[in-house]
């Protein structure tokens, strides 16, 4: 019935969208004339720079991505617990280790706090910190928080925290508001980094992680695959973005030159030169990034997901100079094996 | 069983929103930004100028003063993206074949020009 109800409740918002077609156009004709108000100028900014064709364009997007948004929560609302269950312990160390690798990127984000607030002339804020950071804050104000958020890291890496008590899950959250604040000021001192985008993803879902498992324990192990998909959520999700964005493009071994313009190299020239070998890759990442939610259902296709993702933040590297070795995307893989496998294949030979 | 069920919706929430709204107003999440095939080279808002003979001149493609003639748009892309400013101040100054009297970056801001000075 409630599936039923889901239904029924995701299509009338897509007819209504549908309807309402019209109405997002006269809003993007006003917002192009308007140069009123904080909010007002900048949603007119961000119209003007996808250029009002494209903006017109991309409204039919819309409609579809609600439907693909729905969909996507049918199958997840749908698809049947995994037999194999995270153990306590298992988990615990692996909250550990999700914080201890924080204490390795907090003194790299300072660092590159450090050199925004050296050029912060040309500090942007974005839409919701415009609101509290309209100018750079002090280097005194940005130490402190790094400081105090390594703290943080250390006291889940090295005390003996009970996972299931409520300074576990309240210091998480404090955790996650000074990555948010550190993350804002990143992203107003340029273009759009996604050094941490996946490592923060996962943050927001170790928060809900360590609540459930305060509140009700006997859904520790849905948190837990919540907050696997809080990291292939992020693969699946760009997948999606090629898919809707470039469309057959994407494909096209041919214009991966285009890449190239913006990110010059040797690989990269060689690949431009071979649209077979372009066309292969751009079409296997595409593949292996929409295929990632399988893991919601079968755990051990992380190992694919992991797998591909390796090579692909390798290949990024090489081939485009994007990320590095030291990325934080390359470890945020490790968290998505199956932290059971062990027991599931012990069990499995037992029941042979 | 209906509030285990729910919890997915968490994750939709999360990654769906960004997602219908297109654009960058949830700065953590811009998929956009990483996905699509450029039609051509990205613009820069950021504009390098050189000062020779009493005036400033912004740097084209072409230019005397540049090794081969090809602008340095990586170094911009590099300001852009990473602010890494030894980096890109070093990058910037090895496609100078020779050097004029100065060099300074420029962006207009809420009809500001705020102007940088990088060399010398």
């Amino acid at each position: 019935m409630k599936y039923r109800l889901f239904v029924a409740t995701s299509l009338g918002i897509f007819l209504l969208l549908w309807g309402l077609e019209h109405w997002l156009e006269e809003v993007i004709l006003h917002l192009e004339k308007s140069d009123s108000g904080y909010l007002t100028s900048f949603l007119a900014n961000k119209i003007e720079s996808l250029g009002t064709e494209e903006a017109r364009n991309l409204i039919p997007q819309i409609k579809i991505r609600w439907l693909a948004i729905c969909l996507f929560a049918f199958y997840l609302m749908s698809s049947e617990e995994p037999k194999s269950m995270a153990t306590e312990k298992d988990l615990r160390w692996r909250i550990r280790l999700f914080f201890g690798i924080q204490l390795v990127y907090l003194p790299d984000l300072m660092k590159e706090l450090s050199i925004r607030w050296q050029w912060k002339s040309f500090y942007e804020p974005a839409l919701i910190p415009g609101f509290i950071f309209k100018e750079m804050p002090s280097v005194f104000f940005l130490q402190f928080g790094v400081l105090f958020c390594f703290a943080i890291g250390a006291y889940f890496l090295l005390s003996k925290w009970k996972p299931g008590s409520s300074i576990a899950f309240i210091l998480s959250v404090v955790s996650l508001m000074c990555w948010t604040i550190f993350l804002f000021i990143y992203m107003g001192g340029g273009n759009i980094d996604h050094t941490y985008a996946s490592m923060y993803s996962a943050m927001i879902f170790m928060s809900v992680l360590l609540f459930i498992w305060w509140k009700n324990p006997t859904l520790t192990d849905s948190g837990h695959r919540l907050f696997q998909a809080g990291i292939w959520g992020c693969y699946f999700f760009s997948g999606l973005e090629k898919l809707f964005l470039s469309g057959s493009n994407w494909l096209d071994g041919n214009l991966f030159k285009v890449l190239c313009q913006s990110h010059p190299g040797r690989f990269c020239d060689w690949f431009a030169q071979h649209p077979l070998v372009s066309g292969f890759a751009l079409c296997a990442v595409l593949a292996f990034q929409l295929l990632s939610p399988l893991q919601w259902r079968y755990p051990r296709w992380a190992y694919v997901t992991a797998g591909f993702g390796l090579f692909f933040h390798l290949g990024t590297w090489l081939v485009l100079d994007i990320g590095g070795w030291q990325s934080p995307w390359l470890v945020m893989l490790l968290f998505l094996l199956p932290v059971n496998a062990n027991n599931s294949l012990a069990e499995e030979k037992l029941a042979a | 069983m209906f509030r285990q069920r729910l919890i997915p919706l968490f994750l939709v929430f999360v990654f769906g929103i960004p997602f219908l709204m297109l654009t960058d107003l949830f700065p953590l999440h811009r998929y956009g930004m990483f996905a699509r095939i450029p039609i051509s080279a990205p613009e820069s808002p950021v504009k390098i100028l050189v000062y020779q003979d009493g005036n400033w001149t912004e740097l084209s493609s072409g230019s005397p003063y540049l090794d081969a003639g090809i602008l340095p748009r990586k170094s911009l892309e590099a300001f852009g993206d990473s602010l890494k400013e030894s980096q890109f101040r070093l990058a910037l100054l090895s496609t100078f074949k020779k050097m004029p009297d100065s060099i300074a970056l420029e962006k207009i801001e809420n009809n500001t020009k705020i102007r940088r000075i990088l060399y010398p």
